[in-house]
């Protein structure tokens, strides 16, 4: 009966063209056009000019990380003579990005960096600018493949980020958000069987109500891997994706969003009603869940208050997740098991609710 | 014992009772009907004896499995066929029947000869490959049909198999059904609103009236025990007839004619004239289950629907 409705559901999929369309050929458009513009507004990736302030007091952390992004073959450094110099530097586009020392620059113990990016910069500029600084500084630190997350803190403009590629972070982006969108195929396959009159029949039939919500889900579940699967290999065949070497951490990951993503929809189908409003109705909640949870425009360039927000969504935590593994780089599975925790969390709630409320009839 | 039993069956949503203590016996082999207007619980009667509905409480037994006890054993020996068209247009007939043979315990060396075997019931050997959404309707009843007999069921259920159905599929779907009870020996319960198709089809019906049966008998036994219906026609207000006619008879109102019970004739006839109705004819009518389920609920069988 499983391996049956494995085999119904990809059958029904590859025969419905606005399914195919937004589940694998959207999500492409979208990564491409937004990759694009994240990876133009890099500028001249070959050498930017780091505007850096580092008074003489400053400890051996600082000065060797000011040799250090004078020796990268990626950027040019500016000495200025105090924060203000660094901030007119920047302002007047001297330099692309400004740096403050502190004297007692210890990245761990809680005295990060200052960066200052101009406020006119574009959000992905700065969060270019920002992400490659950081990771620069933090391979300058600790070696290459290390977390970063806490070389610089938050910014005038913006604040701290280990963004490499604009595609780093279009992928996972749409992928999380276009993946969510298998809810709605998830609802609306309920309600249709629901209206046709399959439901009636399967109920009729021998298989347990466990058995027929069962392979009702799980098809899903896989179609949703072979999309993430295929988004992710699209990243990487034409976008150039980087996926790092974490790939037990990517899996999990993957996985439980797939989940998450079957689970609300099937939330959405136990809520009932027709198969216009669900498409409505649900269509408008994947946005906006993927609007506050970073697919659309990446969390790290909202204000802190959007970001605390966007924690209600799992897109929110699951996009966290791959910034870890894809930006960060993490090499480690214990770096995404907080985002994956809370992932199955929302799943394990959303399946929760549904089975409460769905029926069958 | 009978082969199909329902003892009991009552269903309950909230304050509206749908079934209310119904029983119903079927033996094996039997075309039995079930007929009601819309609303009258014969769906939620077959539901429950197909396990689609939980019965509030009474039990159904099919070939001496009780639906309480072994829902999988007696579920496993019914085929039911829904009035929708419970059918993935998307995909083809073949694999429509593949899909709907998955729940069944249908070894898989027999799988191809049993979809193969279903396509030639129904008419559509040629076109098995061909999606659903390019069948006609008459083709996609037929398809519907035998998609709830893959499993060659020992019991078919049957909610309203016509509806929609030209002339020849109907022809073709009557064919089907009575080949199956005489080649595999399959009980079938048949619900319509077609009466002249549960005339043709079954040996016994059921009339269901407000989630109980009226009536249930050989369909020539209820046939003969009923009178024959008169049709009245008269002149002037045809809103004095309510007022006219005697409290206790049966009558159908249609403008300036009215349906009685032939044994009521001289009393309506009397309180027409009474009231100053003019008589213009009387009619008799043939006995038919149309008539007979008028006698027996006081309406017809479409009223709800309509």
């Amino acid at each position: 009966m499983i391996l049956a409705s494995v085999r119904k559901d990809m059958l029904l999929l590859a025969s419905d063209r606005g399914a195919v369309l937004s589940l694998f050929v959207l999500p492409l458009i979208f990564m491409g056009v937004f990759g694009s513009i994240f990876q133009e507004s890099n500028g001249e990736p070959d050498r930017f000019t780091v505007a850096v302030y580092a008074s003489e007091n400053a400890n051996s952390r600082a000065t060797d990380i000011v040799a250090g992004l004078g020796e990268h073959p990626a950027t040019k450094v500016l000495k200025s003579k105090s924060i203000e110099a660094v901030r007119s530097a920047v302002k007047d586009e001297t330099a692309a990005v400004g740096l403050v020392l502190p004297d007692d620059f210890s990245p761990v113990t809680g005295k990060p960096a200052r960066l200052f990016v101009d406020s006119r910069a574009s959000p992905p500029e700065r969060v270019a600018l920002e992400g490659a600084l950081s990771r620069i500084m933090a391979e300058e630190l600790y070696g290459k493949g290390k977390s970063t997350l806490f070389v610089v803190e938050a910014a005038e403009a913006g604040e701290s980020s280990e963004l490499s590629s604009g595609f780093q972070v279009s992928v996972p982006g749409n992928a999380v958000l276009f993946c969510f969108f298998l809810a709605m195929t998830v609802a609306l396959s309920f309600m249709e069987d629901r209206r046709t009159g399959v439901f009636r029949r399967l109920l009729s039939s021998p298989a347990p109500k466990w058995s027929l919500l069962l392979s009702k889900l799980l098809p899903f579940f896989l179609i949703g891997i072979i999309q993430m699967v295929f988004l992710f290999g699209m990243g990487v065949l034409a976008f150039g994706l980087d996926l790092g070497d974490n790939y037990a951490g990517l899996a999990l990951l993957t996985l439980s969003i797939v989940l998450c993503a079957v689970s609300l929809g099937f939330l959405m189908a136990s809520f009932g009603g027709t198969e216009k409003q669900v498409g409505g109705i649900g269509s408008i909640l994947l946005l906006v869940m993927g609007l506050l949870g970073g697919a659309m425009v990446p969390r790290m360039v909202m204000p802190s208050l959007m970001k605390t927000i966007g924690f209600i969504t799992p897109q929110a935590w699951a996009l966290d997740g791959y910034h870890a593994l894809l930006v960060s780089q993490t090499s480690t599975l214990s770096s995404v098991l907080t985002p994956v925790a809370a992932i199955v969390g929302f799943a394990t709630v959303f399946a929760a609710i549904a089975l409460l409320r769905f029926r069958f009839e | 014992m009978s082969f199909l039993a329902a003892n009991t069956l009552r269903k309950v949503y909230g304050d509206n009772v749908a079934v209310d203590n119904l029983d119903l016996s079927v033996e094996q082999g039997e075309i039995f009907g079930l007929l009601g207007p819309n609303g009258a619980g014969k769906t939620t009667t077959i539901q429950m004896i197909c396990g689609v509905v939980t019965p509030t409480s009474g039990d159904v037994s099919v070939g001496g499995n009780y639906l309480s006890k072994e829902a999988a054993k007696l579920k496993a020996s019914l085929g039911y066929v829904p009035q929708d068209l419970a059918l993935y247009e998307q995909m083809s007939a073949r694999e429509n029947l593949r899909f709907f043979a998955s729940p069944y315990d249908i070894p898989r060396h027999e799988r191809a000869a049993r979809v193969d075997w279903a396509l030639e019931l129904a008419g559509l050997q040629a076109r098995g490959n061909e999606r659903v959404k390019n069948f006609s309707g008459g083709m996609k009843r037929r398809l519907n049909l035998v998609a709830g007999l893959i499993h060659k069921p020992k019991l078919l259920v049957l909610d309203e198999p016509t509806v929609g159905v030209d002339p020849q599929s109907r022809i073709f779907l009557f064919d089907a059904i009575k080949r199956l009870r005489d080649e595999e020996g399959t009980t079938v319960l048949y619900t319509s609103h077609y009466l002249e198709e549960v005339e043709a089809l079954c040996t016994r019906v059921a009339i269901v009236d407000h989630g109980k049966v009226v009536a249930c008998e050989p369909v020539k036994a209820l046939l003969q025990d009923s009178s024959a219906t008169l049709r009245i026609e008269f002149t002037g207000d045809a809103n004095l007839v309510a007022a006219l006619i005697p409290a206790g008879i049966r009558y159908q109102l249609d403008g300036q004619e009215l349906s009685i019970d032939m044994q009521d004739c001289g009393a309506v006839v009397s309180a027409l004239q009474a009231g100053a109705l003019q008589v213009c004819s009387i009619h008799s009518q043939k006995v038919d289950l149309e008539s007979v389920f008028l006698r027996l609920t006081g309406r017809e069988l479409r009223d709800e629907e309509q």
